[in-house]
């Protein structure tokens, strides 16, 4: 059994940050969702997560502002990108601080696999 | 006194004859002695022996000579002899044709003067020397000749080219060359080239200096700006032209390729435009297709874990499924307008193009990118059902260039697109606005230029309007900007399909 962590699920389609949440959740863990940048980072400033996983292009504030913002508050939350585009190389979104970036689409097992790896142990 | 001095040099007149006679050998003269009284003429050795005659059996008669000339000159001739013997001319000269035995033509310039008169002062005898000048004489007609084919060969050639001499002046030149330089109506062979075009002097004098000392040289695009600042492009090249091994002038040929180059740069600015939008729009689409992949891998997950459970649960099966079946048709929707998208223009025929499935379209390919980056996209579709006659895989490339603009526009001011599709007199109209700040009055007039581009640089390259239209003109449309509207506006026309073209509703 792996260890329960707290997450922040982060994308602009609903349907999929419903799918995500319910994945992560049958996977033992705390998953809350929010649809942009904007809406994540108020979560954030609130809540302590040990992980976010956030999309790269979303409205009112995308995914690398929302990292950038979140590093300012020297919140060092491990912080993994998800992109669907290529418009943003790794080299770049990891200068901003991101911990890990994936491609969509991201295979079940593997993306359970890189929570485990990258999620904050247990402050427990 | 020199008189006396002469008269004592003089040779003994057995040697003067005798050093007369090599001189006329040498110089390929004869002597004839005519006898106005009865036209009788002694033609001696010489002058038999020049025209191929036996000097035993040439008779002397005025006939002799007289019958040989060309028909064409000899009434030239005997008006000039008549001239010098009624004593209009100190001398008689005439240069003409005269037939040898073998049949040939031979040229003659005859000299003579009237050698005795009678008592009462009339011309009794005319004596003079004929010099055969057959070969210089052909020679010079065959060289004028040649050089007059030249010259014509030259004038007809159709392309740019001229001959210089070594001091640069024109030998001869293409009409086209002419016309080019503007040197119609104007002096210009044996002139300096170089003068006649001041502008082009500071280019090319260098190469025809080069070129009179043997190197050949040329380009085949150089770039050569009118004063005026204008792009102009020529083709050019220089050689020596040599004449028996001698330098003895520059052929030069130059050609203006302005035309040529702009349009091979269109194109290749039209290929790394759409390399650079095709990379832009993979990006794009993969990210449309991503994300509902990504979906439904995760519900694919999620409803494998719910079926191994004993007991699953009916609600969660069916809300996965709903979610499944979602993600498939978006996804669907982008594959199926790509499907429309990839069609090669060039092959995709005109044809009958539902409106309403263009917009889907253009809605599957740009919505979740619109959406992503909070930029709204409103389509409205008024045209009745009616379709378009045009290329489908264009319609939706101008479509999407027109969104990609007013979408680049919108995120710098209010983020909102537009695409409204109504009818106008038979013609489609698909009106695309944006709430971007709008276009400097000063761009305005630039607007389709090719490469104009309000854009920093690497951000497009301005052919994406130019194309635009000239896709829309080539099918019977046009794209204009509506000036005064309240936004950005631009209105592409697409003609109708005819026989759903105004549909009239019945009373």
């Amino acid at each position: 059994m792996t260890a329960r962590r707290r997450i922040l699920v982060v994308d602009d389609e609903p349907i999929l940050v419903r799918l995500l949440v319910r994945m992560l959740g049958t996977a033992g863990h705390d998953v809350v969702g929010a649809r942009d940048g904007h809406e994540a980072l108020e979560l954030a400033s609130k809540d302590r997560f040990d992980l976010i996983i956030s999309d790269v292009r979303m409205p009112v504030m995308d995914g690398p502002s929302f990292l950038a913002a979140l590093r300012t508050r020297h919140t060092e939350t491990p912080f993994i990108f998800l992109t669907g585009y290529g418009d943003h190389t790794d080299v770049e979104l990891k200068r901003l601080g991101a911990t890990a970036v994936y491609g969509k689409p991201i295979a079940p097992q593997e993306l359970k696999a890189a929570v485990d790896a990258h999620a904050r142990a247990a402050a427990t | 006194m020199p008189r006396s001095k002469d008269f004592r040099d003089l040779p003994s007149p057995p040697e003067l004859i005798e050093r007369l006679s090599r001189a006329l050998d040498g110089a390929r003269m004869g002597i004839w002695d005519w006898d106005l009284r009865d036209d009788s003429v002694r033609f001696d050795r010489r002058w038999c022996e020049q025209l191929g005659l036996d000097p035993a059996s040439t008779p002397n008669r005025l006939e002799t000579w007289s019958s040989r000339v060309h028909p064409d000159d000899l009434p030239h001739v005997l008006a000039a002899v008549r001239d010098h013997i009624e004593g209009r001319t100190s001398d008689y000269e005439h240069v003409y044709r005269i037939r040898h035995a073998d049949g040939e033509w031979h040229h003659f310039l005859d000299r003579g003067r009237v050698s005795e008169r009678d008592a009462a002062g009339q011309p009794v005898r005319v004596t003079g020397i004929d010099l055969d000048i057959t070969r210089g004489e052909v020679h010079l007609q065959a060289r004028l000749q040649q050089e007059q084919v030249l010259r014509e060969f030259i004038a007809l050639v159709p392309t740019p080219v001229a001959l210089l001499d070594t001091q640069l002046r024109y030998v001869a030149a293409s009409d086209v060359w002419v016309k080019a330089l503007d040197l119609e109506g104007r002096e210009y062979l044996g002139h300096d080239a170089l003068a006649l075009r001041p502008q082009a002097a500071p280019v090319f004098r260098d190469a025809l200096h080069r070129a009179l000392s043997g190197a050949s040289l040329g380009s085949e695009e150089q770039r050569i700006d009118r004063p005026d600042g204008r792009e102009r492009w020529m083709a050019w090249s220089v050689r020596p032209w040599r004449r028996e091994g001698a330098i003895t002038g520059v052929v030069m040929a130059a050609e203006d390729v302005t035309a040529r180059v702009l349009r091979r740069r269109e194109r290749e600015e039209e290929i790394a435009a759409s390399v650079g939008a095709l990379a832009l729009f993979a990006g794009g689409v993969s990210h449309e297709i991503n994300t509902p992949l990504q979906a439904l891998s995760v519900a694919g997950d999620l409803l494998e874990r719910e079926l191994a459970h004993p007991e699953p649960d009916r609600m969660q099966l069916r809300e996965l499924t709903a979610n499944v079946i979602e993600m498939t048709e978006r996804a669907s929707a982008i594959t199926r307008a790509l499907r429309m998208l990839a069609r090669d223009a060039r092959f995709d025929p005109e044809e009958s193009v539902d409106v309403a499935a263009v917009l889907e379209h253009v809605e599957a390919l740009h919505r979740t990118r619109f959406e992503s980056s909070s930029v709204a996209l409103l389509l409205i579709n008024e045209t009745n059902s009616t379709h378009a006659r045009a290329h489908p895989s264009e319609l939706l490339r101008m479509l999407m260039s027109l969104l990609e603009n007013a979408f680049e526009a919108a995120q710098q001011r209010d983020r909102w697109v537009r695409l409204h599709a109504l009818l106008e007199d038979g013609m489609i109209v698909f009106r695309v606005e944006d709430g971007g700040p709008g276009l400097a009055p000063e761009h305005v007039a630039q607007l389709g230029h090719p490469f104009f581009t309000t854009k920093p640089p690497g951000h497009g390259s301005g052919l994406g309007l130019h194309l635009v239209r000239t896709i829309a003109e080539r099918s019977g449309g046009s794209l204009t900007f509506v000036a005064g509207a309240p936004n950005t506006m631009f209105e592409l026309r697409v003609p109708a399909h005819e026989p759903a073209c105004a549909p009239e509703r019945a009373p």
